[in-house]
């Protein structure tokens, strides 16, 4: 059985751990309401822009959006994969752990998604756990395009930008078949979705409001605009993804140090009575000694 | 008579920058400034980095904004941008730093064209920046 001491001792370092684990848990929860701030914030901008897609997409492909088929060549580009090239995937994990399966998922999936390529494939890494993920790397043919790290948690549109221009840049210059982002989303505070998005090529756009766009006058021409729209688009998704990803990892931070301050708890709670009972013994022994040693003397 | 009102919306990535009823708006169009009133023709018109004019019972608002489209419907303009910041907003003092700095890039030899490409853009961003800012007091 631990003396008396050493348990005090244990005792200390458990609840300067639950402090430290609390603390932990109301920066997380603070941070992550600003987060979900933020995702709210970046809806109109993505809405509208994703309306405006729609209607040009539908006045150049002759009133149906889906059929890129009308496009000219380097708006087709976004639109149709080049079955001949090779993959992107953009993994994007947190800067730290401590928030439970987080990052462990995404590397999961992301092996996962490794072993269906069969050939060669790039990568781009978003936050410290998935560059040191692919720096571990090993048996694969992998060349990492871009390194991002220390976004998080205060992730602004200059990041989605800088991100999407990468991935873009790759796109057009390696010639590539298509981009998947794995990254986990938002669903609500105790639970997060891992999510493998293809964002390259575009998915065929939903068919526009009816009347919108009807009559405009447009400055540069149609396909121009488009052009030009099309990475804006984009870079407001990755925005979305990013600001998921973050209140994700903020959520799972919350929820893990929440499990881990009970725990804590709970250890104290068991290290508090071990420690009572021995005290409790030791009296009773005291006692027994004492009540032994004046009999001894009495007779 | 009646008054016809302009509706004058900013959209930033990040949230709605400036939703206000105007009189009158200019806006850096593609091919050079496009001024705006009320009953405009609906267009979407590309915006280079520029200076947005707001006016408004004779009261000037000035905002850089960095790219981006406009789209304008009956009596409402929507901007679209990455970045629209107020003049009283922008912090002077920095935005000369930026322009200085990217005046010296653009002035080092031996630069490939991306980098050349990405320092003037950031001077002119500067620049646009900078020269809102000095109307602040106006």
């Amino acid at each position: 059985m631990a003396s008396l001491r050493e348990i005090r001792r244990k005792i200390k370092s458990v609840k300067s751990t639950e402090q430290i684990t609390k603390a932990m848990k109301m920066v997380a929860a603070a941070r992550m309401r600003r987060a979900q701030q933020a995702i709210l914030a970046a809806r109109p901008f993505a809405v509208r822009l994703d309306e405006l897609c729609r209607g040009l997409a539908e006045r150049i492909g002759k009133n149906s959006a889906s059929d890129s088929a009308n496009f000219p060549a380097s708006l087709k580009r976004y639109f149709q994969s080049n079955s001949q090239g090779a993959s992107l995937i953009v993994l994007i994990a947190a800067d730290k752990g401590l928030c439970g399966a987080f990052n462990s998922n995404l590397i999961r999936a992301s092996l996962g998604w490794m072993q269906r390529q069969n050939h060669k494939f790039y990568a781009i890494t978003v936050g410290r756990k998935s560059r040191d993920f692919f720096k571990r790397l090993k048996g694969f043919d992998c060349e990492v395009l871009h390194e991002m790290t220390g976004i998080f948690p205060k992730v602004s549109f200059t990041h989605a930008e800088i991100l999407g221009q990468e991935i873009l840049k790759a796109y057009f210059e390696k010639n590539l078949s298509n981009v998947i982002v794995v990254y986990n989303e938002f669903k609500s505070v105790a639970q997060q979705k891992l999510v493998e998005f293809p964002i390259l090529p575009i998915a065929p756009l939903a068919k526009a409001l009816p009347g919108s766009l009807v009559d405009y006058e447009f400055e540069p021409k149609e396909d121009v605009l488009l052009e030009a729209l099309l990475p804006r688009y984009l870079k407001a998704q990755i925005y979305r993804i990013l600001l998921e990803s973050q209140a994700a990892e903020l959520s799972a931070r919350m929820n893990a140090m929440d499990a881990a301050s009970k725990n804590a708890k709970e250890i104290r709670a068991s290290l508090n009575l071990s420690l009572n009972r021995q005290r409790q013994a030791m009296i009773t022994k005291e006692i027994a000694e004492l009540v032994g040693g004046a009999e001894a003397l009495a007779s | 008579m009646a008054e016809k009102i302009l509706e004058v919306e900013m959209v930033t990535p990040e949230k709605i920058s400036f939703r206000e009823p105007a009189d009158f708006v200019v806006i850096p169009a593609f091919q050079g400034e496009l001024g705006v009133l009320p009953d405009h023709a609906p267009s979407l018109v590309q915006l280079k980095v520029g200076e947005v004019r707001v006016t408004k019972g004779g009261q000037v608002h000035h905002f850089a904004i960095s790219g981006g489209f406009a789209e304008i419907k009956k009596n409402k303009i929507s901007l679209f941008a990455e970045t629209a910041e107020m003049a009283d907003e922008i912090d002077a003092e920095r935005a000369r730093q930026a322009f200085e700095r990217a005046k010296a890039e653009t002035l080092k030899p031996g630069l490939d064209p991306l980098t050349m490409a990405g320092a003037e853009a950031s001077m002119r961003r500067a620049q646009i920046r900078l020269q809102v800012a000095s109307k602040r007091s106006r």
